[in-house]
């Protein structure tokens, strides 16, 4: 909310600047976001008269003015200006900007010359003030204003305005000029500055206007007044200046008044035009069907939910959010009704939310506020309009109050105090303080009984309170004291710690970590060949991109592998992220999961090897052994099935590898062949068992034989790499295959693979006998499968 | 012939004195050390005396050989390293020449500020937790005191599922899942992803995380002091010994009183600079005395318990310490960025 420091003095005094005086709410009541120096830039800036105008000798759309800008009596100071604007003449009065003057758009003012004439200030157009957009031609001003005057002066710009973040619990009484003051009297200990009006005759209802409140749940109060004879007209400028301090623009002197009232106390007003309405008032439920054109010019299609102010034939107001233009008050408006009533929170936020139509009533009407505001709005308003613009009031102020607030009292023992806050506060102290809030304080034994005050709604128990006193007080008076908890367990979540393992297992190998979105589009689901109707849809998506829950990292990975690729060669990324599935009851199965690509341009494509070879050393790294690999039968169809497996460990599926399917990859713009992983996290974490157990250091010689053996092509290792272990698991200690070769000699669908084992023995040196037996039956149990020995 | 060697010794030690490159020494060795130099000629006549001067002169000529052998290895050494003293100056290599590339991985920063922060938090005694991202209603919102209705649902907004469910706006739906399983004492932090249904700019996006933080403990035992230190232990933590915190008020529907930190800015030590909008402080994060009504809504008693619960957004924290000016890029992908970290 704005606040205007000037009016905002008006209500309490203010012994400190401005920043100063910031400090203080933001550290004790709530944040100054902004301080707005009105006028800033005007310095230096005159009203100045126009005396004489000749055209450029040298420029044929320029011209030399001589200015007056110093007032009568003092000695007259002429200045000679290069003018480009073609409305300037003799006799105006006109914003002279003076040698040395910063204006508000940056820019600075100095003697130059101007087409060798010398111009000593420059005559300023709208824009050139920052008063608004306008730059066709200088700013001419009213003739009255006196020459000398300063900018700031003339445009009533000599405020400074605080724009003040009001929470939303301090909504109730804070979003006021009145309210703030209070709050800046308690901190700076003075007193506020302000009369309550009293009005002496108030009815339930008059001859003149009868009122009829239907719904007494969400209107608890209303009170409204007739005034006769008033004259519509321009306001005053003090008044323009100060609703245009809060933000909002000058209407008529009886529109600006509701306006005035409620910047001043917070209680939205509304003034009708007496002579539109039809007979008495109602404010009632809408009824099916019904509209109302408002202020803002727009038709509103009411429900039975909203509230409406009422004449005996239409609604004339949608109650608390903005009243209706047939009734509005206008140059030929005569009598007045004044309203100000209190209307329920929730129905205000839901009516505006669904019109969509939020005003400055309705955001203070949705926080709730103080019952006790309406008859001093009346009665304030009514005051103005003596002054504003005459007329008289009709019979007796009517007050309909019919659901009353209760009183709250709270009470609790002063103990709590310091065991909330952690500081000792006198006892003193904490009455100053709760009494200069406006709470009533009695002391009870070692209770302290708080009676709440109507205006603060926030306030419903004792931590409330406790926040009043701790931050009156100061929170940086408290002493920062270390807290002596400890749980009773605190073993670390072993999932957490296995994901930070492998994130710096995949790091070491070279991987970027990246994070995408939970979002994504149809065009990515279906680009991945992933099915729509396994995703949860969003029923407010911020866009078509991010209408969906994603079920997969890939989509997202593979965006980030080809934008990368245009400034790169090659690329190797993981994301370790959530997945949402369906799960039961329409609900929502969260997993787990780390996924990644890898690719490469040009000749050195990636293989489905590179990435196997680099998952192992990271799975078993993190305690993952006994690997097996087995073809993708049932997954998603983005994989390349003839290029890809499932990673499987004590019989559970721990991740897929593979190639990405061609198709996909042309979806996704990509040119090179991509291979990528998921795995499971979830699973992992149950199976990790760390068991790494030290072996001892074999001191006996290893002995390597090559083998070159014939296979049909469709022999997989893994069952030549089986046989071997069959024939041998004592003294084999590795097989490794290092070449395949396939060649016209070895015949159709032959592969020859040669492979090296390692022979040790944990006891002896092996002698060459040994060796050989145990080689001769491993070329024994592969010539089971068909393998035939190269020589 | 005694003396015969004595003579040769003293004639190969003075020749060994002398000797200044590797060549000469190596010649010396074959002279007076060989299979044929003159020590070995003179000992051939050994095989003529008598036995007991076998012993003698064979000891002897023993000695003789190891001492000259013994001076040939000093001398040889003292040589090599004579030649060495130059190496420093002879092998000079170019240091500014670039090294061998090898490709480095990068942890993402988030993933880097989430795990300095969960250490110093873990140094605390606190334990880390986690949760559903996707959560119904109930713990999002009733929960954390923000019932249909309530004015706060508005301050945050929520993304909805079509069957009903909300990404979570914040990480303090993990505070009352946790309660529900586990009573006071407790001391615990949650980091992860939260939504807000917002467009995003530099500061704002719609996917971004926080680290949710709860100590709860019997009434009376957990107080705004010890709020203020536990925050004060987590900023010097992550920005530095020297950090100040202040505390202002604020309001969140699940604490009362409620909080807003402020840390003094790391990159002027709150002189006032750029990042802090000259005012020496910078703006980090909520946090509160935790509201009895979510004691309540977890099914504890009313002012049993008292807690103190803060959420800080991970995002700004790492914007703050590695000086990024645009939270879009976390999520960009791009590894012109990540490389950075």
């Amino acid at each position: 909310m704005k606040i205007s420091y000037k009016w905002l003095k008006e209500c309490v005094d203010v012994d400190l600047t401005p920043e100063e005086l910031a400090e203080v709410l933001t550290m004790h009541s709530f944040e100054v976001e902004n301080i707005i120096y009105q006028g800033k830039g005007l310095d230096n800036v005159v009203v100045g008269e126009v005396l004489a105008k000749e055209m450029h000798p040298d420029a044929d759309n320029l011209s030399i003015v001589k200015v007056n800008v110093v007032a009568t009596g003092a000695k007259p100071l002429q200045l000679c200006i290069v003018c480009g604007a073609s409305n300037i003449n003799v006799g105006q009065k006109v914003a002279v900007a003076l040698v040395g003057a910063k204006l508000p758009s940056g820019m600075i003012i100095e003697k130059r010359k101007v087409r060798g004439v010398e111009s000593c200030g420059m005559v300023c157009a709208e824009d050139e003030l920052g008063l608004g957009k306008n730059h066709e031609g200088i700013m001419v001003l009213n003739e009255k204003c006196k020459v000398g005057m300063s900018a700031q002066e003339v445009f009533g710009l000599d405020d400074v305005i605080f724009e003040i973040d009001i929470l939303p619990n301090r909504a109730h009484d804070c979003l006021s000029h009145y309210g703030v003051a209070r709050e800046v009297a308690v901190l700076l200990e003075k007193n506020i500055k302000y009369q309550i009006s009293s009005i002496k005759q108030i009815s339930k209802s008059s001859d003149i206007l009868k009122i009829n409140i239907e719904n007494v749940q969400l209107c608890r109060r209303y009170s409204a007044a007739v005034v006769n004879n008033v004259e519509i007209k321009e306001s005053p400028s003090w008044l323009k200046n100060r609703l245009e301090s809060c933000g909002v623009r000058s209407i008529n002197n009886i529109v600006d008044i509701t306006n005035c009232v409620m910047f001043s106390i917070g209680q939205p007003m509304h003034a009708f035009d007496a002579g539109k309405i039809q007979g008495k008032i109602v404010v009632r439920n809408a009824k099916i069907g019904e509209k109302l054109m408002a202020l803002d010019e727009k038709e509103y299609k009411l429900t039975e939910e909203d509230l409406v102010i009422a004449d005996e034939n239409s609604p004339i107001a949608i109650a608390g959010v903005m009243g209706g233009l047939e009734t509005a008050v206008d140059e030929n408006t005569k009598n007045i009704i004044f309203e100000a009533a209190n209307f329920q929170g929730t129905n205000i936020r839901k009516t505006a939310a669904r019109l969509k139509l939020a005003s400055e009533s309705s955001y203070r009407f949705e926080r709730e506020i103080d019952e006790e505001l309406t008859l001093e709005a009346i009665s304030k308003a009514i005051e103005m309009t003596k002054d504003l613009a005459g007329g008289k009031l009709q019979g007796d102020v009517i007050d309909i109050y019919s659901n009353q607030a209760e009183k709250r009292t709270i009470k609790f023992s002063f103990e709590r105090i310091e065991n909330l806050l952690g500081i000792k506060i006198e006892k003193e102290k904490v009455f100053r303080i709760l009494t200069s809030l406006g709470f009533m304080v009695s002391e009870e034994d070692k209770e302290i009984e708080v009676l709440v005050p109507s205006f603060r709604k926030d306030v419903q128990k004792t931590n409330d309170i406790i926040e009043e006193i701790g931050r009156i007080n100061g929170y940086g008076n408290i002493k920062e004291a270390p807290a002596n908890i400890q749980m009773k367990s605190v073993t670390q979540d072993r999932t957490l710690l296995l994901e930070k393992n492998i994130k710096k297992s995949f790091e070491g190998l070279g991987f970027f970590e990246v994070y995408n979105y939970s979002f994504i589009g149809e065009k990515e689901i279906k680009g991945s060949l992933l099915k729509i109707e396994n995703h949860h849809e969003l029923q407010n998506p911020l866009s078509e991109e991010f209408m969906y829950m994603r079920t997969n990292l890939l989509p997202d990975l593979l965006n980030n592998a080809r934008d990368n690729l245009k400034h790169r060669e090659s690329l190797k990324l993981f994301e370790l992220g959530k997945i949402y599935l369906q799960g039961d009851n329409e609900g929502i199965d969260e997993k787990k999961v780390l996924s990644g690509v890898m690719a490469c341009k040009g000749q050195k494509e990636v293989s489905f090897y590179d990435l196997k070879g680099q998952l192992e050393v990271v799975l078993k790294k993190n305690g993952i052994e006994k690997l097996s690999y087995r073809k993708i039968e049932n997954s998603e169809n983005f994989w390349h099935k003839g290029r890809s497996a499932e990673i499987m460990s004590q019989k559970q599926l721990i991740a897929r590898a593979g190639e990405i399917h061609p198709i996909v990859l042309n979806n996704f713009g990509l040119s090179t062949r991509v291979v990528y992983f998921e795995i499971y996290i979830d699973v992992l974490a149950d199976l990790i068992t760390d068991t790494k157990r030290y072996k001892k250091i074999n001191k006996f010689p290893r002995v390597e034989l090559d083998l070159s053996v014939v296979f049909d092509e469709s022999m997989p290792w893994g069952e030549i790499q089986k046989a071997i272990n069959k024939a041998d698991n004592n003294l084999v200690q590795a097989v490794e295959p290092f070449d395949i070769y396939r060649g016209e000699n070895l015949g159709e669908n032959k592969k020859s693979i040669a492979f090296r084992v390692s022979y040790q023995a944990q006891d002896r040196t092996l002698t060459d006998e040994e060796v050989k037996t145990v080689q001769n039956k491993i070329v024994g149990e592969l010539e089971k499968f068909g393998g035939e020995v190269r020589s | 012939m005694k003396n015969q060697i004595n003579d040769i010794k003293n004639q190969a030690l003075e020749e060994i004195s002398k000797a200044d490159t590797l060549k000469k020494i190596e010649n010396l060795r074959v002279k007076y050390s060989g299979r044929k130099s003159e020590l070995t000629n003179v000992l051939r006549g050994i095989k003529d005396l008598s036995v007991a001067e076998k012993k003698e002169i064979g000891e002897f000529g023993n000695l003789t050989k190891q001492a000259i052998d013994g001076e040939l290895s000093k001398k040889e050494l003292q040589i090599k390293n004579e030649e060495l003293k130059n190496i420093d100056e002879k092998e000079k290599i170019d240091i500014t020449y670039p090294g061998e590339k090898f490709a480095k991985g990068h942890l993402h920063p988030l993933t880097q500020v989430r795990y300095d922060i969960e250490e110093i938090f873990k140094s605390m005694g606190f334990l880390v937790v986690e949760d559903r991202e996707v959560e119904d209603e109930f713990h999002n919102f009733d929960a954390m005191n923000m019932p249909k209705d309530h004015p706060a649902r508005d301050m945050q907004d929520t993304f909805w599922l079509k069957n009903g469910y909300v990404p979570r706006t914040h990480t303090s739906s993990v505070q009352a899942r946790f309660m529900e399983k586990n009573k006071p004492p407790l001391k615990i932090i949650s980091l992860g992803r939260v939504y807000r249904n917002e467009n995003s700019d530099a500061t704002h996006e719609s996917n971004f995380h926080q680290i949710e933080g709860l100590i709860a403990a019997k009434s009376g035992e957990v107080t705004v002091a010890n709020a203020k230190s536990i925050i004060s232990e987590f900023m010097k933590g992550l920005f530095g010994k020297e950090t100040k915190i202040r505390l202002r008020p604020s309001y969140f529907p699940f604490v009362e009183p409620g909080f807003e930190f402020d840390a003094s800015c790391p990159y002027c030590k709150g002189e006032g600079c750029r990042i802090c909008k000259q005012c020496g402080w910078i703006e980090l994060g909520g946090a509160g005395m935790v509201n009895q009504n979510v004691f309540k809504a977890v099914g504890f008693t009313e002012d049993e318990f008292e807690g103190f619960a803060f959420g800080f957004g991970i995002e700004r924290l790492a914007m703050i310490k590695y000086g990024i000016d645009d939270i879009r890029l976390f999520h960009a992908g791009d590894l012109r960025f990540l490389e950075q970290f």
